[in-house]
């Protein structure tokens, strides 16, 4: 199953690109023309289009700025998550050229190829969605949801990066391990989740050099002036990025980084050895416990951890079922009317249970192996969220 | 970089001298061996370069050394690749560094920086080069005024890349050239390569002989689309890297011995 998205201009009906996930067709060039042709049409008669079903899959139409319109169709996703894609979607174009040029279109062929650098990043943002397919990329990317891991070395980490940051004039800094926010400065927890989940995404999606520098608008934040997003690889699989200004030039960053870094190079490598656990080895879990997935919806991030223990029978990685559990189950939990607030939600399969429960803005999925009693789950998932709040790790 | 590099040259060439007093001097002394990566000795230290697990090469941080335990001698240079949009900068440069990358093609924003290592024998001893590519997307290039002047800043080498499949990016190459090559003291050196990714071609052999010799600069080929994994791929890149590796090389030869001459 898949995703299209296609963006044209809303004046003109131009498009401005298109791109697919998964597998889905790309759509021939007079499908995109009628589908912003009944756009159009509804707006002429003063009336917004938002959505409509066929008996496979869902359209979704944005308008944005009164400049750009964007389509989604997808089959299996609901016209929530779709609306979070789309404004994802363009937050990223925003990102990649500043909302000016997206608000007064003077030069559609210019604008065309100023927003070709975005399309890794939409391609991005679509893996984030649950295709319920193990085949559309093994990504376990939650929505406007950075993913975090907790190591024990995070206070002297955190001295360190407090110092470096201070060193390039700048407040924003982040530690990744494998892409995987370790710690971050406030000031990058302070940024809108939307904006620190694309800095993440280019983050991952330049994980295969050494080091880089990329000029980013800020859609919330920032959105007429750029700001540079400089990373240094430090050692292979740990990065460590910072937002700044025109200044320093990055072979300065570079030398920076190699001086405040080098005398934690035995930490950072420690650190490299927390994942796929993502918790340190201090603390433990109920055995039946495969996996699980907390998300903190409030804050915008994610922690997934998954036992590499698994029965030859079972397919999916604990982490492809936790994401689609909570696309599919447990994200619902937070974002329900208030006359009706459910707690707790759980699914029971041939090979494995699952277990979510809501604690004001965070929900915890937990997956389990088949032989553990239902009724016990409940009081597993409990004990496990305590000790994973407890203050000595400070998530 | 230029300033360290050369340090580093200025010892080895401190060496030479002396030597030179005692023996017949021979230039080729001084260039890099290209037979030596074939021969069991630098097949090991290429060995050091593998990651097992996904059997491409490996790329090293700032705080790491592909030879942490050997005092091997270091010199590191800033290269620079300059291109028309499309044209395969980044896909050369994950080609030199021996990885692979994404199968589709993205256009790079911004400036990318990929260290790539490189052992090379010049006469009795093994040198690693740490060439670091540079590589900056086209629309950021125009956009965004520093990004051209962080690339070309301390640069020690210019690669002009150009594709075949696209006649334009050839026809435009002494333009680009003039644009980035002044003709100052200890100017970077420079190089073509011309990527292919289709069997049609538009640019002629012919046209790249004139090229060649008008321009004065050296033309290679790369075909980036296949990408061979293992021991392979070093057998199929060793020939464009140590040829960059003897440029940079000669470069600073002349320099220091420049220098020499003046004092």
């Amino acid at each position: 199953m898949g995703v299209n998205v296609m963006c044209v201009t809303s004046a003109g009906g131009m498009p401005l690109f298109t791109r697919h996930l998964g597998r889905a067709e790309p759509l021939p060039f007079s499908v995109v023309g009628s589908l912003n042709g009944v756009h159009l049409f509804s707006k002429s008669h003063d009336v917004k289009l938002l959505n409509t079903h066929t008996e496979s899959s869902t359209v979704l139409w944005k308008e944005y700025e009164e400049s750009v319109v964007l389509i989604a169709v997808s089959a299996l996703n609901d016209e929530t998550v779709l609306v979070q894609l789309l404004d994802t979607i363009f937050a990223a174009m925003i990102l990649t050229v500043g909302i000016e040029d997206l608000k007064s279109i003077k030069n559609v062929e210019r604008l065309k190829r100023e927003l070709r650098p975005c399309y890794l990043l939409v391609d991005k943002i679509m893996e984030c969605l649950d295709f319920g397919d193990r085949y559309v990329g093994s990504s376990t990317q939650i929505f406007n949801c950075v993913e975090t891991v907790l190591c024990a070395e995070k206070l002297s980490l955190m001295v360190c990066l407090e110092s470096y940051v201070e060193c390039i004039c700048s407040l924003f800094g982040c530690v990744t391990v494998e892409n995987c926010i370790a710690v971050a400065t406030d000031a990058w927890w302070d940024l809108d989740p939307v904006e620190r989940k694309l800095l993440s995404h280019i983050i991952i999606a330049n994980s295969n050099c050494t080091a880089f520098d990329i000029p980013v608008f800020l859609p919330g934040k920032s959105p007429t002036v750029p700001f540079r997003l400089v990373g240094v690889c430090l050692i292979i699989g740990v990065w460590v990025t910072v937002l700044c200004g025109p200044k320093p030039d990055l072979a300065a960053i570079q030398q920076t980084a190699f001086q405040v870094w080098s005398p934690l190079v035995a930490s950072l490598r420690s650190m490299l050895n927390a994942r796929p656990h993502s918790i340190p080895s201090t603390v433990q879990l109920h055995s039946s416990v495969l996996g699980f997935l907390l998300v903190d919806k409030k804050i915008g991030k994610y922690l997934l951890s998954s036992c590499s223990m698994l029965s030859k029978k079972e397919s999916r990685s604990p982490s492809e079922v936790l994401k689609t559990f909570y696309y599919q189950a447990a994200a619902s939990l937070v974002d329900c009317d208030k006359s009706h607030k459910p707690l707790e939600t759980y699914w029971c399969s041939e090979y494995h249970k699952v277990h979510g429960i809501r604690k004001g803005a965070l929900i915890f999925c937990v997956m389990y192996s088949a032989s553990v009693p239902t009724h016990t789950m409940r009081l597993i998932s409990e004990e496990s969220l305590t000790s994973l709040l407890s203050d000595s790790l400070s998530w | 970089m230029a300033i360290l590099s050369g340090l580093f040259g200025f010892v080895l060439v401190k060496e030479y001298v002396l030597n030179l007093n005692d023996n017949r001097w021979n230039m080729d002394h001084f260039l890099p061996s290209f037979e030596w990566h074939h021969t069991a000795e630098g097949e090991t230290f290429l060995q050091h370069l593998y990651n097992g697990r996904t059997s491409g090469r490996k790329l090293f941080g700032i705080l790491e050394k592909p030879f942490q335990s050997s005092n091997l001698e270091e010199v590191c240079y800033k290269l620079v690749f300059v291109g028309k949009t499309g044209v395969g900068k980044t896909s050369t440069i994950n080609k030199v560094a021996g990885i692979s990358a994404y199968s589709s093609y993205f256009e790079t924003s911004g400036i990318r920086v990929t260290d790539v290592y490189w052992p090379v024998k010049v006469w009795d001893k093994i040198i690693l080069f740490k060439l670091q590519c540079w590589d900056a997307g086209s629309s950021s290039m125009k956009k965004y005024n520093h990004i051209p002047l962080s690339c070309v800043d301390n640069a020690d080498f210019f690669i002009f890349i150009f594709s075949f499949n696209d006649a334009q990016s050839f026809n435009e190459l002494p333009q680009l050239i003039n644009k980035f090559v002044t003709s100052r003291d200890n100017q970077p050196g420079s190089i073509v390569i011309g990527t292919r990714s289709m069997l049609k071609t538009e640019v002629m052999k012919s046209e790249i002989k004139d090229f060649e010799s008008k321009q004065n600069i050296e033309v290679l080929t790369i075909q980036n689309s296949i990408y061979h994994s293992g021991p392979y791929e070093t057998v199929k890149v060793a020939p464009l890297l140590n040829t960059i590796c003897e440029k940079l090389w000669m470069r600073d030869q002349q320099y220091i011995l420049k220098q020499g001459i003046k004092v």
